[in-house]
């Protein structure tokens, strides 16, 4: 690509989620050209073309907003109510300061989460629990509308030393309040207990999103597992994790959790290889 | 041109038709590859499978809304395996999907394992009789004064027109109350058979049905028919076993109470 | 002459699509609301209660008929029976223009109730526009096309949408009901430029504007006209409104209808944006006037 459009790239990302003075203001476009590189018959070019480019900014503003605010609606109102719109001055910033890097649209609110997650936690204001409603919320959503082959057949003998296979649509989700347990309406303003949990969210055959509250044990298990580790390794790998040893009751109680996740149509069986 | 054209659209016709997701039927798979290019987030298959999805939702939801009392008697699962066997044997051909389920009475007093139900037969008979009572053609009432200036003597060789949108339905089963309950609370448990005539019209500004008498439901059905009124007396006091002097005096009232509902809009002599 | 000047194509203002939950609301109480959009082939049956409830909104508001069954780019012939009864609809209702879409709906075999999008290529194009000549011919009343929503991409399409949709226009010499949705819907789908397809429309042959909101469905974006319209869409609404100027516009709510008034508020934010877009063209224009005098 040549040196000219780079510069012009620079500049209309710049342009898009720069500070709004930047390409509202007539006068502060010529500067966020330059700084970008861009000069001469290009700058005067794009500068005669300003409405068009603020155009583009609200559309292209817009879409990234509004895609995130739509994937954790009911923390973006507790958050904005609970300490001074927390959650428009997160996506102000991460426009501003970082913007999307991915090219699907759908993935950027996990983007944006990563950015906003610490300055919130880092926020006095901003109620910690807030911060846990949208990872589910967000978490809730992606599990909808990820890729899920159907299974190609009933799950078979668990094979030890080979990986597991799991649904695709499935995810783990570590939380310090019982957020799951809210009730659903976004006019709801119930305040949930501080209780550290891990669930197990995943997608069923009839297309329902579920989640299902994990021991501490059954949390690192799973984590493994999905990582492509063996039964063999991961088992005794949690339980070092945990600090514990591994017992015949683990041991039944894992084969009773696949069991329940195969019933569930999380499990698949052993992988072919 | 038009070769290419049709070709296409009879080839992604066959594909949305599929029941299940395309990525299921290897053949209409590879078919969606030939036709769709895809993207960076959606293969060709998953392009025309949103319209695979798209039109079953259409047309399950629209069969659901003309006969709402089966879908809840059967529960999703089995009302979809329904409408999948139904919509496979009389695919739409129609502009509106008004028409959707004109043969759906039909279908499942014939077909198994639905016609083991009667229920749902009777069921599709009383939701069909709502939706064509709803866009019936207007007519205009009855003349008062047309029938005062008919001869007591003509009366047996009468005929009676009905509004269009009046039917006279029977049942196995108080369907009407299920059916009520249906569109209530969603889920009535199933009645208990009892032998059930309701007449269903179109009222004022909205859809009415009331019970009949199994005598005035004789009557009807046989004056809808196009039978004069004395043969179908005689014919209902013979079926029924009635008493002809009570019968005779009951079917004045009946007549009142008809044209005052607008089910008869006139009598030809 | 532009086709809205010739045939006197007026505007309405802004309207909302007349819809079942609001039937009562509407013929009883008659709000204030420019004027409203009916489904053409929910009138057309034997007659009863939908022809009277039609009868009763013309009697208090301008009307203009919209269909979704005519299958202009379907290669099965054209239906004589559907045009009639069209057109007989069409005598009662009396709309200032017609309407349906740039789609194809089903087969000989299958009439399939969806608008399924055409593939792109001038081939298509040339079949479309001698089915509009005879629609045009037909009906005694102006005849516009909308681009729709479209999910999938042909392989045999070569041109871009808005190319396919302004070819058939000019050639057919019919309007274009221009969905802003629908390109906002379409260019998240198939990574087009949505302000670049405003732009290339034909300006004069616009003789109304679609509005409704959509679906988020992750990998794609779904038109249900289930929601409030959206922060793009109202952008490129306001963008499309400064190019075609004072033209007709229509807010669509189909599923999850909301109240009478949550959706006369909708229709109210469209007459501010429309206005506000009008408002910034007349300045402009006034600039530019300034500058040469």
């Amino acid at each position: 690509m040549a040196v000219a459009d780079l510069a012009m790239q620079r500049a209309f990302a710049e342009a898009c989620f720069g500070d709004d003075e930047g390409a509202a203001d007539a006068g502060g476009l010529p500067s966020v050209l330059s700084r970008a590189g861009v000069s001469g018959d290009d700058m005067a070019a794009l500068v005669a073309e300003r409405p068009r480019i603020w155009l583009y900014r609200r559309l292209v503003r817009g879409n990234v907003t509004d895609v995130i605010g739509r994937m954790m609606p009911r923390a973006r109102v507790r958050m904005n109510e609970a300490a001074d719109h927390a959650f428009e001055r997160g996506m102000a910033a991460f426009l501003r300061e970082r913007a999307p890097r991915t090219h699907h649209l759908r993935d950027v609110p996990m983007e944006f989460l990563a950015f906003a997650a610490p300055r919130w936690r880092a926020d006095p204001r901003v109620p910690a629990y807030t911060v846990d409603l949208a990872t589910y919320e967000l978490c809730e959503f992606s599990l909808g509308v990820s890729y899920s082959p159907p299974p190609t057949a009933p799950p078979g003998e668990v094979v030890v030393d080979r990986p597991l296979s799991f649904v695709e649509a499935k995810a783990l989700v570590s939380l310090e309040h019982a957020v799951h347990r809210l009730p659903e309406g976004e006019d709801d303003r119930t305040v949930p207990e501080a209780s550290p949990a891990t669930l197990l969210g995943y997608r069923d055959p009839a297309h329902a999103i579920r989640f299902l509250e994990l021991s501490p044990l059954a949390s690192r298990i799973l984590a493994r597992l999905f990582d492509g580790e063996p039964l063999e390794r991961a088992l005794p790998a949690a339980c070092a994790d945990q600090g514990t040893r591994l017992t015949d009751e683990i041991l039944a109680s894992t084969a009773v959790l696949l069991a329940d996740l195969a019933d569930r149509g999380v499990f698949l069986g052993s992988s072919e290889s | 041109m038009r070769d290419r054209l049709s070709d296409l659209q009879e080839r992604v016709v066959q594909a949305i038709q599929a029941p299940t997701p395309l990525a299921e039927n290897a053949a209409l798979a590879a078919e969606a590859t030939r036709l769709c290019t895809g993207n960076a987030r959606m293969s060709p298959v998953d392009q025309l499978d949103v319209y695979r999805e798209q039109f079953w939702l259409r047309h399950v939801d629209a069969l659901a809304e003309d006969f709402r009392s089966i879908e809840v008697l059967l529960g999703d699962d089995a009302w979809r395996t329904l409408c999948e066997a139904y919509l496979a044997a009389h695919p739409s051909r129609a502009y509106s999907l008004r028409h959707l389920g004109e043969r759906f009475g039909e279908f499942v007093r014939r077909e198994a394992p639905w016609r083991d139900d009667p229920l749902i037969g009777d069921l599709a008979d009383l939701e069909w009789a709502f939706v064509d009572a709803w866009d019936a053609p207007d007519v205009p009432p009855l003349d008062a004064t047309k029938i005062a200036a008919i001869a007591e003597d003509v009366w047996p060789a009468a005929r009676l027109v009905f509004h269009p949108s009046f039917r006279a339905v029977r049942m196995g089963w108080p369907g009407h109350t299920f059916r009520a309950a249906a569109k209530r609370d969603g889920g009535p448990a199933r009645p208990d058979p009892d032998e059930t005539f309701v007449a269903v019209y179109r009222g004022e500004e909205t859809l009415e049905y009331v019970d009949l008498d199994r005598d005035a439901w004789g009557l009807l059905a046989r004056l809808a028919r196009g039978v004069s009124l004395g043969p179908a007396c005689e014919d209902v006091v013979r079926d029924l076993g009635l008493d002809p002097v009570a019968f005779e005096g009951r079917v004045g009232a009946h007549f009142q109470s008809w044209t005052a509902r607008g089910w008869v809009v006139d009598v030809l002599t | 002459m532009g086709f809205r000047e010739r045939h006197h194509i007026p505007d309405l203002g802004v309207g909302v699509g007349f819809r079942v939950p609001h039937y009562a609301r509407v013929l009883e109480d008659r709000p204030a609301m420019d004027w409203f959009e009916v489904i053409s082939e929910n009138f057309m049956g034997p007659g009863g209660r939908p022809l009277a409830n039609l009868r009763r909104l013309i009697d208090g508001y301008p009307v203009v008929m919209h269909g979704v069954s005519l299958s202009i780019g379907g290669s099965s012939p054209l239906d004589d029976a559907y045009l009639a009864r069209l057109k007989w609809l069409a005598g009662i209702v009396r709309p200032p223009w017609l309407s349906d879409h740039l789609c194809w709906g089903g087969t000989a075999s299958l009439h399939a109730h969806e608008l399924l999008p055409l593939p792109q290529n001038m081939a298509t194009a040339l079949h479309v526009v001698e089915r509009v000549k005879r629609v045009r011919d037909t009906l005694d009343v102006p005849f516009a096309l909308e681009n729709v929503s479209s999910y999938m991409a042909f392989r045999e399409s070569d041109m871009p949408e808005w190319a396919f949709v302004a070819e058939i226009a000019e050639r057919a010499d019919c309007g274009i009901l221009l969905d802003v949705n629908n390109i906002y819907v379409s260019s998240r789908n198939h990574d087009i430029d949505p302000i670049a397809y405003i732009d290339a429309i034909p300006p004069d042959r616009v003789v109304q504007i679609h509005l409704a909101g959509h679906t988020e469905k992750g990998a794609y974006v779904l038109d249900t006209h289930a929601d409030h319209v959206r922060a793009e869409v109202w952008t490129l609404y306001e963008h499309a409104i400064a190019r075609v100027g004072a033209v007709s516009t229509l807010v669509e709510w189909d599923d999850d209808i909301p109240s009478w008034e949550v959706l006369a508020e909708e229709a109210t934010m469209a007459r501010a944006a429309r206005a506000r877009a009008l408002a910034s063209t007349a300045t402009a224009a006034g600039e530019a006037t300034c500058a040469t005098a």
